[in-house]
């Protein structure tokens, strides 16, 4: 499902127009942005959380050459499900995707 | 890092405002949306959201664990995770922090100088890397080539030595013939080390070749205080020892090492020893050379070797470079002056003309860097200043360098101008105020290595302190 299957999906879902699912969602996204550029944490229940971390600093050795380099630390996205959306998933099949 | 939680009612409260609409009609928005994601992530579906990112689901392969009460192997079965691949730029603002920061290359520091040993090494290794180039594959031929003449000439050496001890006894040689032969065991083994140096660009052929006239003084300078009929064979040694020299560089372009090193030992070696040698030593050590030729080949096995030995001291001990290169300057127009009258009768002679001149040049050079080593040496001061910076949040003493000096390492000179104000580099409070100093623009120039080295250093130096 791309954006705009999404945008439909919803506009459907909640009898809007899609100009204004694209400008809920953007507004939504420019929240997420936002809270996340802070480094703050999003908890939305029953779905995950949206978790900045940091990743330390490290050394990795090129496997071929040997030369070692330094890797500076940096803050990534980290999305962590909840439990709920995880009882959820355990009866789906195996995707072959 | 200001790390609190903001659950899906903050969103809401946010959303209703930004979109200015109810609060109830935003949190049904979330609602649904995230339903929506979920329903699609039960259906198997990917859900991509643009500049957000990816949600999807990844299979967990089912795998054996262990019961850790009862030690029973057990089988956890497979399952599906939603994983978040966040979009292209939601990773670059979360980690905007850390932006500046790049990947820093350990261990492999070309500025560092190193023992020769290790230099040879290293450049031995770029030998092999670069043999693409064809200057440098003809070089490495000729090498192996004068590499394989040596030991066949160290070869006839010994054999020959009972022979050319009993030519020499009237020259009073007998002693330094055993030595030199040892010598030349030592020698060719340096040689063969030296020999690698040529690097693939044809310059450092050339500062090889720089180098021969340096070599030249030393025997000298060694042997003078020493002993004194010593001095008139490294008056010869070092007459063939350009002679050896010349045609290894000419060779590089021109392929021809045999044809240019045979005439040039016989022709060179008469007029060299009148204009260095006083007559009488001239007719000492002309004899042997006309009467075999294979007394010709040790003396020349023991040049090479002599050079080599000296080559090898000279980078391997200081002093003795520096002792070199301080009588280098007046001595490398004497070796021009020696040299110069054999010129109309042998061409390769201008080499050595030349590489004194360039020689002279090379000193100049490191007579600037070693002002540059002052510099370092000296106790910065700062008095003027370019600007002062307020420290934002995410604003770093490195990126206030790039901006100013063009490089980040050279933070380490700001840090240097308010270490009294802030003590710790890495705690600087925002809102603080930076002065940006004035700093000699010799010293950061980021195209000189020994200037990011000095930078590195300080950076050690404060890093480690704290």
């Amino acid at each position: 499902m791309n954006h705009k299957e999404l945008i439909a999906g919803l506009a459907e879902k909640m009898g809007l127009s899609k100009l204004e699912v694209t400008s809920l969602l953007d507004a939504t996204i420019d929240t997420f942005y936002e809270e996340l550029g802070e480094g703050k944490t999003i908890g939305i229940q029953s779905f995950g959380n949206f978790e900045v971390r940091k990743k330390e600093e490290r050394l990795s050795v090129h496997p071929a050459t040997q030369v070692r380099t330094l890797v500076p630390p940096k803050l990534v996205l980290n999305f962590k499900q909840s439990s709920i959306l995880k009882d959820k998933l355990k009866d789906t099949p195996r995707n072959e995707k | 890092m200001k790390n609190s939680k903001i659950s899906s009612h903050e969103i809401v409260d946010v959303l209703s405002a930004k979109a200015s609409i109810s609060k109830r009609a935003a949190e049904d928005f979330i609602k649904v949306l995230f339903t929506l994601i979920e329903d699609e992530l039960l259906a198997g579906e990917s859900v991509k959201i643009k500049n957000l990112g990816t949600f999807k689901l990844q299979w967990n392969e089912p795998r054996k664990s262990v019961n850790v009460q009862t030690g029973q192997e057990i089988i956890l079965s497979g399952y599906n995770k939603v994983v978040f691949n966040p979009d292209e730029k939601l990773k670059e603002l979360v980690n905007q922090p850390f932006a500046h920061l790049e990947a820093v290359v350990i261990g492999a520091d070309p500025i560092t100088p190193i023992s020769t040993q290790d230099a040879i090494q290293e450049e031995d290794g770029e030998d092999e890397d670069a043999t693409i180039f064809d200057p440098l594959k003809v070089f490495s031929e000729q090498a192996t080539e004068i590499k394989d003449l040596l030991s066949e000439i160290n070869s006839i050496n010994n054999t020959v030595s009972d022979e050319t001890d009993e030519i020499e006894v009237p020259i009073e040689l007998p002693t330094q013939t055993v030595d030199e032969v040892e010598m030349v065991e030592v020698a060719i083994e340096v040689t063969s080390q030296m020999e690698p140096i040529s690097d693939p660009v044809e310059e450092v052929v050339e500062n090889l070749v720089e180098i021969v006239p340096e070599q030249e003084q030393q025997p000298e300078q060694e042997q003078q205080p020493a002993e004194q009929p010593e001095e008139i064979i490294s008056d010869v040694v070092e007459q063939e020892v350009t002679q050896e020299q010349e045609p290894v560089k000419d060779d590089v372009p021109t392929k021809e090492l045999e044809m240019v090193a045979d005439p040039t030992d016989e022709v060179v070696q008469a007029p060299s020893m009148e204009n260095v040698s006083p007559p009488p030593t001239a007719t000492i050590v002309s004899p042997p050379v006309k009467r075999s030729k294979n007394k010709v080949l040790v003396l020349l096995a023991v040049l090479v070797g002599v050079v080599g030995l000296v080559a090898g001291l000279y980078f391997l001990v200081p002093p003795v470079k520096q002792l070199v290169d301080s009588k280098l300057h007046g001595d490398s127009e004497k070796v021009a002056e020696a040299v110069v009258p054999v010129k109309p009768q042998v061409e390769p002679v201008e080499v050595v003309a030349d590489s004194s001149e360039a020689d002279s040049s090379e000193v100049e050079n490191e007579a600037t860097v070693d002002s540059l080593q002052l510099l370092f040496d000296s106790e910065r001061t700062y008095d003027t200043f370019i600007a002062t910076e307020r420290m934002k949040p995410g604003t770093r003493l490195a990126k206030i360098a790039l901006h100013y000096y063009g490089c980040r390492d050279f933070w380490v000179y700001i840090y240097e101008a308010n270490k009294l104000k802030f003590p710790n580099p890495d705690e600087i409070p925002v809102g603080a105020i930076v002065k940006v100093p004035k700093v000699d623009a010799r010293l950061i120039d980021a195209s000189n290595p020994r200037c990011m080295k000095k930078a590195r250093e300080l950076h050690d130096l404060y890093k480690k302190k704290r």
